[in-house]
């Protein structure tokens, strides 16, 4: 053995080993070695892989190039607005709809959140055909 | 229980060491990793990169016995070897591969030794990057000698990343890159070929089909085709038949006319036998002849030796690459090939499955639930036909 070490060790090698055992020394203390210890199991490991790797993440990911290029293509400030919006929206078709006629129909037009609602709805529409003529 | 293992690591790794006593033979001291010729031939990856001692692969408890198997007596229980090693055993496995033909067509050994090639070994891959830097302008031609060869995509691969080759030398004008396959389209399976055909026409690669090479005349420079066909060529690769074991095997009728061992398309039992299984391109199975068959069958047979009731499927997941995205060929037994777009993601996964190749078959306790997680799910998108 004589000589082995000193040959292994060069002084980028010692630099490099002394951060690393430093770093092994932090992940000890903070108990990540034993949690990481327990999680590399191939029990585990196949109960993760079966979550993630699934049809529809498949999808996603082989798909996910074209997604990011299409959501760069909003404004961020529109997207979080229309998230906001999307969970009311979500949240109301929770609630049990009465059925609406005609009469009904005229009666809820007087409200003046409805009316707003309205409007949104004609701009998206004109949205809708601008881009359809495009 | 004593296990001999004729070539296939992954398989020895797999087997709980407490339960079976482990004997790999191989006739190589060095696992090569086959779709890495691709990259040695056509990007000019070192051949090192692609080679790792089987020693240092198979777990500590496995052995190793660096020999030739010259004989497989399956009614008797044992193996003769071309170093004079009798051994006896409970459970066989052989993957002993295709062996490659290069003398079933005329001048296709002078050709491999002028050119080199991406289907044999890595010195040849090595002698093909070099017979394709040396090239300015002319005609690469890719042409195969029989339909049933272990890649399917392997030709498909090396017309993709030979065009790539030339375009980043500049060269896209200059050097022609010509296909020729003996199926009616680019690829077996008309859904496949459909994909791969615009992607052809946009580069510009010659296609050319019902085209089974048959000669070649090296001083002319031309290959002839069973059809009648002839095409011109300044450096050219042709895929060889393939044949299947070359060694013994009794009884006799464990093999079939072109040496492949007969096998149980499901379990990989041999013909006949409950204690023998064959496993990858040595077999006559019904599928792809690939690395995914092979790494698939094995883990069935290390199931099956535990006592479990694993079949396989005949599912394949074989890569075809272009310049930045990739598709997979998938398909089982019972589905054709599945639609498939390419896509960078795919690219992506074939580029992480060869640098995890090593650690792969090393630690299967690791990666096989990763694997199993994947093929469960586009087995899914198989069976209900979604396409991928």
């Amino acid at each position: 053995m004589s000589g082995g070490i000193e040959d292994i060790l060069t002084p980028t090698r010692r630099e490099a080993l002394e951060k690393f055992l430093d770093l092994l020394v932090k992940l000890n203390e903070s108990g990540i070695l034993d949690t990481a210890s327990d999680i590399v199991d191939p029990d585990v490991i196949g109960r993760l892989s079966e979550i993630l790797l699934r049809p529809s993440t498949l999808q996603i990911l082989d798909h996910l190039d074209e997604i990011l290029d299409a959501m760069g293509q909003v404004k961020p400030e529109t997207l979080t607005k229309s998230f906001a919006t999307l969970g009311t929206v979500l949240e109301a078709m929770e609630k049990e709809a009465k059925p609406v006629g005609i009469p009904g129909l005229l009666k809820a037009l007087s409200d003046p959140e409805v009316q707003k609602g309205l409007g949104v709805a004609l701009e998206v529409l004109r949205a809708l055909g601008r881009s359809h003529k495009k | 229980m004593k296990c001999i293992v004729y070539y296939n690591i992954h398989l020895a790794n797999l087997l709980p060491h407490d339960e079976f006593s482990v004997t790999v033979i191989d006739r190589s001291l060095y696992h090569h990793f086959q779709p890495g010729n691709l990259w040695i031939a056509f990007k000019g990856v070192k051949k090192e990169k692609f080679l790792r001692p089987i020693r240092e692969l198979l777990k500590p408890q496995v052995s190793f016995l660096n020999d030739s198997v010259v004989e497989v007596n399956l009614s008797e229980r044992y193996v003769k070897t071309a170093g004079g090693k009798h051994l006896e055993y409970d459970y066989i496995v052989l993957a002993s591969g295709a062996e490659l033909d290069y003398d079933a067509i005329p001048g296709h050994r002078e050709l491999l030794e002028k050119f080199g090639d991406f289907y044999s070994s890595p010195e040849n891959a090595e002698k093909l990057y070099h017979s394709l830097r040396s090239m300015s302008a002319g005609r690469f031609v890719i042409a195969i000698a029989d339909p049933i060869y272990k890649c399917p995509p392997g030709p498909h691969k090396g017309a993709f990343l030979s065009w790539d080759f030339f375009a980043r030398r500049g060269l896209r004008e200059k050097v022609k890159v010509v296909l020729a396959v003996p199926v009616p389209h680019a690829y077996p399976s008309k859904v496949i070929a459909d994909v791969i055909e615009p992607e052809f026409k946009a580069r510009n690669i010659e296609l050319h089909t019902f085209f089974t090479a048959n000669e070649i005349d090296l001083e002319k420079k031309r290959i002839l085709s069973l059809e009648g066909e002839e095409l011109a060529f300044d450096v050219a690769t042709v895929v060889p038949p393939h044949k299947g074991a070359t060694y013994k095997i009794t009884p006799e009728s464990a093999k079939d006319q072109g040496g492949f061992i007969v096998i149980d398309k499901h379990t990989s039992n041999i013909q006949g036998f409950d204690d023998a299984f064959a496993i990858g391109d040595c077999t006559n199975a019904p599928t792809s002849k690939s690395g995914v068959t092979a790494h698939l069958q094995a883990e069935v047979v290390a199931a099956r030796l535990q006592g479990f009731d694993a079949r396989y499927s005949g599912r394949t997941n074989c890569p075809v690459i272009a310049d930045g995205k990739g598709l997979f060929v998938i398909s089982d037994y019972d589905h054709p090939p599945m639609p498939v777009r390419f896509s960078k993601f795919k690219r992506l996964m074939e580029d992480l499955f060869v640098a995890t190749y090593w650690s792969a078959i090393r630690y299967p306790e690791l990666w096989s639930p990763i694997f199993k997680a994947y093929f469960d799910a586009t087995d899914e998108m198989l069976r209900s036909g979604m396409g991928w």
